[in-house]
Parts: structure tokens; C-alpha cells; sequence
């Protein structure tokens, strides 16, 4: 069985349900729509085409792990899901919002302060985790300023501001 | 909008700026397709021009050597005449014979050489002209084409300029729009916190050496939207490094001032760490700091370390003078054998959750005698004990729910002395000691016994049976039991069933982490019997299949009419769909 979903471009997706399954919002939808295309006016075909690339690999994954938000968190990522996220820094953060628009977040369950057993059969899949990890791994043992250079971030600090940064620079020197 | 007005900006832009900074792509975009069929046309027309000039120079180079090659016939042809000119008048006497007839053959055929030469001495003067004129009318035109070519480059690389600035144009247009801009504030906080976490944990597991991580101090110096949200995140500064020495600089004080104020109002996870600060004045007596800054934490993690490598006063002592009001005090040493750490009881005595790893503990009751140590939960890991334990701290700990001891090597000597822990509710201990602790402690309420199993002889199993008294002593009050291996590999533990399940009738709730608890237990036909009053069975991270779930399933349901409920948390061969299968089949 499958279902057709409609890009803010209007490209027209026809999807295995299964796959769709793996994306919270349309989970949501299916049953409302019926037979009617399901539109998705914030994502572009470019987009959803990576998502859906990324749901069809993971369709027959098991849950996710839980994530307790502790220390021992970590920024791996497995081999497929490093190659799928190769991709050019735009198109990055664009996976990273739909698959927030899309409710694909797997940190959900902790956010909503609900038994984990309950929420782990209601989280979904994990693009926009991997793309959180995808950037906390760009800006790891990155300076200020190469983070700066990184995402063509200006540096709107005011001359009292930067004052105190330096000064916390050297704290951050421990002396 | 015009593209001029457009300057790089952490601004967020509006919708309308959003899609007339798009109209401006796209038209540059169309500038830099134009611009770009332009330079290819320019190129072609480059490529020509070079040709000509190319033909034009070796046309010129022609005509140069057929200039030197008549400059040269002139001259050997004048040299010619001038060599005949002495002969230029008839001299012979004229007479009969041989001599005279002899002389005017050479004389006239000197005379016609003479002739020729003249001839071709001016005929290459003629050619030496008409190359100059040649070689001047070509080196013109090489000029000519020279500048038309000169034209031609300065238009290809003003072309390259501007395709160069309209996608420098494009690009900043680009990122004044980029997706970033859009992404929503628990979105970078999740980043952050990916970042945080991580390095924290590097820094902990290269043992807390060197300096610490600092993460949220640097994230907050990229612009003052990430310093809004990192500042405004107080989990993000949640871990606070202090220095294990007795005495600190200015300048750590005032950054652990710092992130205590940005944490709150959570509490702070503090912990020591090695790092020497040679040379720089230590002014800041630690405890007198820690004790004026930190009112409460959620966490505080010691090395079992005198501070400032030994200059300073011991643990012991510092802890007496600190007091610490902590959720979790969490201590770890070095391992020896031959040195047990000693606590007083007043130095926890606003302790909630005490954690002591790889070094043996005493807690010692003050002189003036505390009734009680007040402990909710207590952990013991990687340590070697003995019946002191029962016999001095636990029987003081009336308060504690909770006992976990966890990769400990008991070493009895003396007779068993069973303690009573009224409160305690939870134990976690290795699979092997627990025959021994279980007759140390006397525990009216425990009803949730986790076992932690790792690789062992079958000898172990024995002891176990023959500790526990088969099918004698029973714990029928344990209601909620877990079997946990501690290896992720799978490993064979023979009887897990009848040597272990067998002793605890009432198990309401199983849990079974790792595959091998799985595997050793629901693969077994006998286990069906063991379990007969589970009521819940819950799978952690097991590589246990479908099928080998199904039929365990339906063995219960044959054997007792029911089956337990079923959680399944981890398991890399069970997705989504076989977990609904599962849960939703009639047996």
C-alpha cells in the first residue's frame, strides 16, 4: 500500500506506506487524508527525496536507543548514515528542519516527560538527530572564529562584549 | 531590494526579504549563465585571433630568412663582379695559335659571368626590398591582430571578474537566507548539547587530565545569537571542572563562579580534575570557596586523592570541611589493595547517593556516635570486600533503599553476621556474590533484585546452587528480578534457569539484558516452569529473533493458559512490526 505526498515545489512522492511510517507527521495524517495527496507545504522535492532516502533504509530498523541526556551522549554516526549526510552544508540544515517539521526527533520521549517504555513505540525515525550530530561534529575542537569562517557567521559582538570574550578566553586557557 | 543594500547579517530575515533575495538569486543566476556564454563566445573568438597571429609569425619568419638568403646572394655575387673586374679589359695579343683563341673564351665567358653576377647581384637587391616590404606589412598586421587579441583577453577577464562577483553575490545572498537562520532555538540547544556531552565524556574517560573541555564558554563566543542561546541554557553548563588542589587561581575561580551562576538554577555536576598550573599564584583556598559558592549539587566526583598531589590536605579531611549537600557523591581512586579509605559519617551526612569506585570504603561513625548514615543508595564497583562492610557501614545505613555491588571480589574471613536493612528495596550485585551477600543482609522489603552475569565456571554455577540450598531456600519476596550480562558477546551459562530462577518463585516482572540472559533462558524448555507467575518479560538489548520469542511465547501460553505482558526495548533483530506481531498474537 502507499500513499502520495505533495513538496512545497509541487512534486508529486508516491510513497510505501511502511517508509512513511517511519515519519511522525505524516503517520499523523495518513489516517485524516484518506486516498487525498498529503501536502507538506515546508519541504522541497530535494529534501523529502533525501528523507525518504533515509526512511527507506531504516524502515525495518528497530526502535532507537535510549537517550537519557546524560554525559556519555555521543555524536557517532553509523557508516550508511554518514554517507547519506554528505551533503553540502544548505541542504544540511535543510534536512535538519524538515525532519524538525516532519517530528522526526528522537530526543521526543525525554522532552515529554513521559514513561520511556510508552514513548520509545511512539519515536520515529532519527535525520534530524543525525543531522544535530552532523553539526555538533562540524564545530568539534573548532575555535570561535573557525566556527565563524564554518558557517559565514559575522562577528556582531560590541566592543564591551568582546571585552568579557576575551576574558573568558582565558579562562577557558585555565590559568 | 537591490543587491547593494544586501550586507552579511545573523539577522533572520523576513518572508518577503526571504523570497526577494530569492528573485535576486535567480536573476544572477540568469547574469552568471549569460556572462558565462559570453566568456565561451570570447574564448572561441580568442582561440582565432591567437591563430592568426600565429600564421602572421611564421609568415614573418619566412620572410626574414628569404631576406637573409638574398642579402646573402647580393653579397656573394657583388663579391663575384668585384673579383672579375680586374679582367674587366681585353689585354690579349692578338696571334695566331692556341693562346689567343684560348684567352678569348675564358675573357668573354668571364665577361658573361661578370654580366650575371650584376645581374643577380641586383635582382636579390630587388628581393631584399620587396621582403622588407613584406616583413613590414606582416609585422603590422601582427600588431593589428596583437591588439584585437589584447581587447579580446581584457574582455575575458572582466567577464571572469563579474561572473566571479555575481557568485560572490549569490553566495551572500545565499547565506543571508540560509536554512540556518531558520533553525529553531531547542534545535542549536540539541546541537550544543550533543557538543557538551561529548566532550565532557572525552574528558572523563582520558581520566579528567589536562584541560577541560569548556565547550559552552567557547559556543558562546562564535555571535551573539549563539551566546543568547547558550546562555540561556543552563544545562549546558551544568558540568563544572574544579581543580583537585587545595588552593586555585583567581582566574578559575571566577570561571567556576561563572558557569555555577549560567547553571542555575539546576544543579551542578562538579568534578576535580589534574591539571598544573605551574607558576601562577594560587590565592583561593578551595573548600572555603566551594563551601561559600556551591549551596547544594547534583553531583560531586572526587578523585580518592589527597589534593594538590599530596601538598594538601586528604580527602577525608577536605570532605569533613566541605560537607557537601549532594544527590550523588561519586569517589574514585586508584586501585590498592592495601589501603581502605575512610569517611567520616558527618562529612555525607547530606549525601542522597553515594558512589565509590576501585577503592575499598569505610565509614566510620563520629566520636560523638550518629545514630545512622543517612544514604538512600550506595554503590560499591571494581572493589574488593569484606565482612567489615556488613558488619560497620551497611548496619548503619537504615535509610538505604538502594545497594548496588557491582565487579567486587569478596574476600570472607571471618562468620557471617546477618545485617538488617529495613529500607532497602533494590539490590544490584554480580551473579556470584549474591548467594553470599544474601545471607549478610536480612532485607524485609527487597523485592528487586537486578544480577549482573559475566563469563563464568560452571564450578560458579555449583556454588550458587549449593549457597542458595537447592530447591531448599527460595526468595520468594524478590517480585521484580533482571538478569543482566555485562558483555554484550553471547556466552553459554549452563542451568541458568533451574541453578538461578528456580530460587526466586514469585518473579512478577523479568527483565533480561543482553543476549545472553535472552538466549540461555527463553530457549529453554524448563524455563517455561520457572516463570510461572511472570506477569511482565522484558527484553533489553538482546540479539534474540521473532521466532525464538514466538515460540517461548507459545510454550507459556500452552503450558499456563496466558502469556505476559511483552516490552522490548533495544533488540536488533526485532523491528517495529515484529514487536506489534508479537505483542498483539494469540498464543
Amino acid at each position: 500500500m502507499s500513499i502520495t505526498i505533495v513538496t512545497s515545489d509541487n512534486e508529486q512522492f508516491c510513497v510505501e506506506k511502511l517508509v512513511a511510517q517511519r515519519i511522525a507527521l505524516i503517520e499523523d495524517m495518513v489516517e485524516n487524508a484518506g486516498d487525498r495527496p498529503i501536502p507538506l507545504p515546508n519541504v522541497t522535492a530535494s529534501v523529502l527525496r533525501k528523507i525518504l532516502e533515509y526512511c527507506e533504509h531504516h524502515k525495518n530498523d528497530p526502535l532507537p536507543p535510549y537517550d537519557d541526556g546524560s554525559r556519555s551522549r555521543t555524536t557517532h554516526i553509523s557508516e550508511w548514515d554518514q554517507k547519506f549526510i554528505t551533503v553540502d552544508q544548505e541542504m544540511l540544515f535543510e534536512i535538519i528542519l524538515a525532519a524538525n517539521y516532519l517530528e522526526m526527533k528522537p530526543l521526543l520521549y525525554v522532552r515529554l516527560n513521559v514513561p520511556r517504555v510508552q514513548c520509545l513505540t511512539a519515536c520515529n525515525a532519527v535525520a534530524g538527530d543525525i543531522g544535530c550530530k552532523t553539526v555538533a561534529n562540524m564545530i568539534k575542537g573548532k575555535s570561535p572564529e573557525e566556527i565563524r569562517k564554518l558557517f559565514n557567521i559575522v562577528n556582531n559582538f560590541t566592543p564591551e562584549e568582546e571585552a568579557q570574550i576575551r576574558k573568558e578566553a582565558e579562562w577557558a586557557e585555565d590559568r | 531590494m537591490s543587491s547593494s543594500t544586501i550586507q552579511p547579517t545573523n539577522r533572520v530575515p523576513t518572508l518577503r526579504e526571504r523570497a526577494e533575495i530569492r528573485h535576486l538569486i535567480n536573476q544572477d543566476q540568469e547574469d552568471v549563465v549569460r556572462l558565462t556564454n559570453t566568456l565561451e563566445a570570447l574564448e572561441k573568438k580568442s582561440i582565432a585571433q591567437k591563430g592568426f597571429i600565429h600564421n602572421y609569425e611564421e609568415a614573418l619568419a619566412i620572410a626574414e630568412a628569404m631576406r637573409r638568403v638574398a642579402e646573402k646572394t647580393r653579397d656573394v655575387m657583388a663579391e663575384s663582379e668585384n673579383m672579375l673586374q680586374p679582367h674587366d679589359a681585353d689585354t690579349s695579343v692578338k696571334s695566331e695559335g692556341q693562346s689567343y683563341h684560348k684567352h678569348q673564351r675564358l675573357f668573354r665567358d668571364a665577361q658573361a659571368t661578370r654580366r650575371s653576377a650584376v645581374e643577380e647581384a641586383q635582382k636579390a637587391t630587388r628581393k631584399i626590398a620587396e621582403m622588407d616590404a613584406s616583413i613590414r606589412d606582416i609585422q603590422q598586421e601582427i600588431k593589428g591582430e596583437q591588439s584585437v587579441l589584447a581587447v579580446l583577453e581584457m574582455s575575458m577577464q572582466s567577464t571572469i571578474t563579474s561572473i566571479e562577483r555575481v557568485k560572490a553575490d549569490i553566495a551572500l545572498k545565499e547565506a543571508v537566507i540560509s536554512a540556518r537562520h531558520f533553525v529553531p532555538v531547542e534545535i542549536w540547544r540539541d546541537i550544543f548539547s550533543f557538543r557538551v556531552s561529548e566532550d565532557e565524556a572525552l574528558f572523563y574517560d582520558n581520566k579528567r587530565k589536562g584541560i577541560p573541555p569548556f565547550t559552552a564558554l567557547k559556543l558562546s563566543a562564535v555571535c551573539r545569537y549563539w551566546r543568547d542561546i547558550v546562555t540561556s541554557s543552563a544545562e549546558l553548563w551544568k558540568y563544572i571542572a574544579v581543580p583537585h588542589h587545595d588552593r586555585i587561581t583567581v582566574g578559575q575561580r571566577d570561571r567556576i563562579t561563572y558557569y555555577h551562576n549560567q547553571c542555575t538554577p539546576l544543579l551542578p555536576e562538579v568534578y576535580t580534575y589534574y591539571h598544573a598550573c605551574d607558576g601562577i599564584p594560587v590565592k583561593v583556598n578551595l573548600v572555603t570557596f566551594m563551601r561559600e559558592t556551591f549551596a547544594e549539587y547534583q553531583t560531586l566526583d572526587m578523585f580518592i586523592h589527597a589534593f594538590s598531589l599530596m601538598r594538601g590536605p586528604s580527602l577525608r579531611s577536605f570532605l569533613e570541611l566541605l560537607s557537601p549537600k549532594a544527590n550523588i557523591l561519586q569517589l574514585s581512586g586508584i586501585h590498592n589493595p592495601g589501603y581502605t579509605f575512610d569517611i567520616a559519617v558527618d562529612s555525607i551526612r547530606y549525601v542522597k547517593h553515594l558512589k565509590i569506585t576501585n577503592k575499598p570504603v569505610s565509614i566510620a561513625e563520629p566520636s560523638h556516635g550518629a545514630p545512622t548514615i543517612p544514604l538512600i543508595s550506595f554503590t560499591l564497583d571494581s572493589i574488593t570486600l569484606n565482612e567489615s562492610l556488613f558488619t560497620g557501614s551497611l548496619s548503619s545505613m537504615s535509610h538505604l533503599e538502594r545497594l548496588y555491588l557491582v565487579n567486587v571480589t569478596l574476600n570472607i574471613e571471618g562468620p557471617i553476621i546477618s545485617v538488617t536493612m529495613p529500607a532497602l528495596k533494590h539490590l544490584t550485585c554480580d551473579l556470584h556474590i549474591y548467594p553470599t551477600i544474601s545471607r549478610f543482609i536480612t532485607s524485609p522489603r527487597l523485592d528487586d533484585l537486578t544480577l549482573v552475569i559475566k563469563p563464568m565456571e560452571d564450578s560458579t554455577m555449583r556454588d550458587f546452587d549449593e549457597w542458595l540450598g537447592r530447591g531448599g531456600e527460595r526468595h520468594p519476596h524478590i517480585h521484580n528480578l533482571t538478569l543482566q550480562a555485562l558483555h554484550s558477546e553471547e556466552f553459554e551459562i549452563r542451568n541458568l534457569d533451574d541453578t538461578v530462577l528456580d530460587h526466586f518463585p514469585d518473579v512478577k516482572h523479568l527483565r533480561l539484558s543482553g543476549t545472553t540472559p535472552s538466549s540461555n533462558l527463553l530457549s529453554s524448555p524448563t524455563s517455561v516452569n520457572s516463570l510461572a507467575h511472570i506477569m511482565v518479560l522484558t527484553i533489553i538489548g538482546s540479539a534474540i529473533s521473532e521466532e525464538e520469542l514466538a515460540s517461548f511465547m507459545r510454550g507459556f501460553a500452552a503450558l499456563h493458559g496466558r502469556t505476559p505482558k511483552l516490552a522490548v526495548l533495544n533488540c536488533s533483530n526485532l523491528n517495529i512490526q515484529a514487536i506489534a506481531r508479537l505483542q498483539n498474537q494469540h498464543y
